[in-house]
């Protein structure tokens, strides 16, 4: 499996200076305060929890997946680095997303916006829905390949997106108006979620993969 | 010679088609060449041994390994060329092998420097500047660098130019002097495997129609070429199919040696793999 993580690194590296440069200039803006920093929080998380689905258009474009399958790594092991990735894309998110808002905290750019413990607070619930939303998808494109996958991806993120609005929504609350405290023992059951719902969705992926006639 | 890959009455029905009870086996130390037209079951085969496609019934084994019980194992013992190179167009050749280090255990990074070398396939250039042959060359250099005892190439040669092809050969050829190393080369291309092959098999819509060693079936089999006719007072028995024009007749004589005995007037001449397969395939059934 370690040359299919290799392999995703690689797609990574090739795509990283646009992604470098997106993320700079949501930090930036976010710095000079255009939008709300929960605004870049959900967009870094949703553009890095893309990652796995990103790197699975270009397996197809080159026919990656077959010759894969083909090898000892198996089709199991295709499986399990697509999901380890889609992990590790949602973890660089969040940690960008906590050195971002940590850093505006520490430079008093918050005051006027939100507070920092709603902002770390959101960062984690977001990557418990990207966790979720590659739980969703991953399965989705394993299945019908990543062009019926586009399809789903946009009925799931405007679902997603009403759910995103909501927090967004609790998230902007004047912070004198503010009385919600999250407690961070909530962010447990939280993870346990999306790590539980991204182990079935692997599952699922697995099953599909075994069937598959490739 | 030593045993090598076994199948035993595969069969896989896939859409409107049907890969029906093939039995076949690959010796080692030798090349053999799996013909036949467009849709006739080639890739499928291939896929089937390499369980990217799962077959209804039959077995296949590589030296006493399951191509699904001992599936890692099985691959492990495998190089495969597929018709379009696999790796990504931003990859590096050295990318390319680093990957493959993670994917076969006996991968071999010298030996695919090796090949790089022997192949002129630069370094430092991403794939997507590489031409078709330099493709081909880097999915036969990455198939050859984990010691594989199993050669499966899939029209691998086909849409090169001839001193590729004529490359590619030579490693195969190169590859076959150790006797527990097989090569299964599909092609369109019969002169290619005329030039290789020690075996040919040939698949028509999904059966196999004819195997057996290339020497024996292109000393074997002859191409009459005659009148109506003279045609006409043949023993059809001796011929196996027949393709008439408004002028002329061919046939395709199942034993030379023996058409001539019984017919010295008739002239049958020496038959090519393409030939045959035409026949085959379109010849019409006596």
């Amino acid at each position: 499996m370690t040359g299919l993580l290799q392999k995703e690194f690689y797609i990574f590296k090739s795509i990283s200076k646009t992604y470098l440069i997106i993320w700079c200039c949501f930090a930036l803006a976010t710095v000079f305060q255009f939008y709300m920093p929960s605004f870049f929080v959900v967009i870094t998380t949703f553009l890095f929890g893309m990652l796995p689905i990103t790197t699975m258009k270009q397996d197809e474009l080159s026919r990656w997946t077959v010759f894969a399958a083909a090898t000892p790594a198996t089709r199991a092991g295709i499986v399990n680095a697509k999901y380890l990735f889609g992990v590790l894309g949602c973890l660089l998110a969040l940690a960008g997303n906590l050195a971002l808002v940590t850093a505006l905290s520490l430079a008093g750019r918050l005051e006027e916006s939100v507070p920092l413990g709603i902002l770390l607070f959101l960062a984690v619930i977001m990557f418990t829905l990207a966790l979720v939303f590659q739980a969703l998808l991953l399965p989705i494109n394993f299945r019908f390949g990543t062009q019926k996958g586009s399809i789903a991806m946009i009925v799931i993120a405007a679902g997603g997106a009403g759910a995103i609005i909501a927090i967004l929504s609790v998230a902007e609350v004047e912070p004198a108006t503010y009385s919600f405290a999250p407690s961070p023992w909530l962010l447990v059951p939280l993870l346990l979620i999306g790590f539980l719902a991204l182990c079935l969705s692997k599952k699922i992926s697995s099953g599909i993969m075994k069937k598959k006639e490739l | 010679m030593n045993s090598g890959l076994e199948l035993k009455n595969v069969s896989k029905s896939y859409g409107s088609f049907t890969l029906n009870n093939i039995s076949l086996s690959i010796p080692g130390g030798t090349i053999t060449g799996l013909i036949g037209a467009n849709g006739a079951g080639k890739t499928t085969l291939i896929k089937c041994i390499l369980s990217l496609l799962r077959p209804e019934q039959g077995k296949i084994t590589f030296r006493g390994l399951d191509s699904i019980e001992d599936e890692q194992a099985f691959k492990e013992e495998i190089g495969v060329a597929l018709d379009e190179c696999p790796y990504h167009d931003i990859f590096t050749p050295p990318e390319v092998g680093r990957v493959m280090a993670g994917l076969y255990q006996a991968w071999d990074m010298p030996r695919f420097e090796q090949y790089l070398t022997q192949f002129g396939l630069p370094r430092d250039k991403k794939i997507k500047t590489f031409s078709r042959g330099m493709k081909m060359k880097l999915s036969i250099a990455a198939a050859l660098s984990h010691h594989p005892r199993l050669l499966l190439l899939d029209e691998a040669t086909s849409g090169l130019d001839p001193i590729v092809r004529e490359e590619i050969l030579d490693e195969l050829l190169a590859f076959i002097e150790d006797e527990e190393h097989a090569v299964l080369l599909s092609s369109h291309i019969t002169s290619d495997l005329e030039k290789v092959c020690d075996y040919i098999a040939c698949l028509h819509q999904g059966e196999l129609i004819l195997r057996g060693e290339k020497d024996e079936l292109l000393t074997g089999y002859g191409r009459l070429l005659c009148t109506r006719a003279e045609l006409d007072r043949v023993d059809k028995s001796l011929l196996h199919g027949v393709r008439a024009s408004q002028f002329s007749c061919e046939a395709l004589v199942k034993d030379k040696r023996v058409f001539r005995q019984a017919y010295p007037e008739l002239t049958v001449d020496p038959i090519t793999l393409e030939e045959l397969m035409l026949f085959l395939i379109k010849g019409e059934v006596l």
